[in-house]
């Protein structure tokens, strides 16, 4: 499978599939072993990531 | 558990968004001792270089907890500047911006297509401005008309 950066990636060339790749690849993951979490800010889906937040809390 | 954190680019009261989410998290439960909050940046790279200089020098995991078409770049932002950090990455689901909902909007603002869209390009443009490494990308694509017709 070929592969292509980031960087080479032209404004025209962007598409649905395109996007899907680029945002949504590779963020899988599993455990929830931390030290600390960071919740990121955003006013309009901060009660969605607080919500996650509190979940992870009260598993800890 | 550690910290609440906040930019403030959408936020257009004077109340940052991370002073909200601490009201917010506090309302909901959480301990205000176990709350550090960073409320002076406005954007994502400010946003995590600001909160390390709030955590211990020796911390080493981390979860970070974002909706999930913010996550790659948030991750990829440790991967070249806190690469000792071991980084989970945790969805907040929203419904619409979703890995298998967002394609499904329309392009009007805040819309789970929009949303991708400006995120897509973003990480284009941290890439060519050396805010992350210039990852690689498989560019056989999965097709997406396949994902959104899953859940219909």
């Amino acid at each position: 499978m070929s592969k292509i950066k980031l960087s080479q990636i032209k404004d025209e060339c962007f598409d649905d599939n395109l996007i899907q790749t680029i945002v949504y690849s590779d963020i899988e993951d599993d455990g929830l072993n931390a030290e600390y979490a960071l919740v990121f800010g955003n006013s309009l889906l901060m009660k969605e990531r607080v919500s996650t937040a509190l979940d992870i809390y009260h598993m800890n | 558990m550690g910290g609440i954190n906040g930019v403030s680019n959408q936020n257009h009261s004077k109340i940052p968004e991370a002073i909200k989410m601490k009201e917010l998290a506090l309302s909901l439960g959480i301990l205000e001792e176990d709350i550090i909050v960073e409320d002076s940046s406005n954007n994502t790279f400010e946003n995590i270089h600001n909160a390390m200089h709030l955590l211990p020098d020796d911390v080493s995991n981390l979860l970070i907890v974002t909706n999930e078409f913010h996550l790659k770049r948030c991750s990829a932002i440790f991967k070249k500047f806190y690469p000792k950090i071991h980084i989970t990455k945790i969805a907040s689901k929203d419904g619409f911006s979703d890995k298998n909902n967002w394609v499904l909007s329309d392009n009007s603002w805040n819309s789970g297509r929009s949303l991708a869209t400006y995120e897509a390009h973003l990480l284009v443009n941290y890439a060519k401005g050396n805010k992350i490494f210039d990852l690689e990308i498989d560019e056989e694509l999965k097709n997406i008309t396949e994902i959104s017709n899953s859940i219909l």
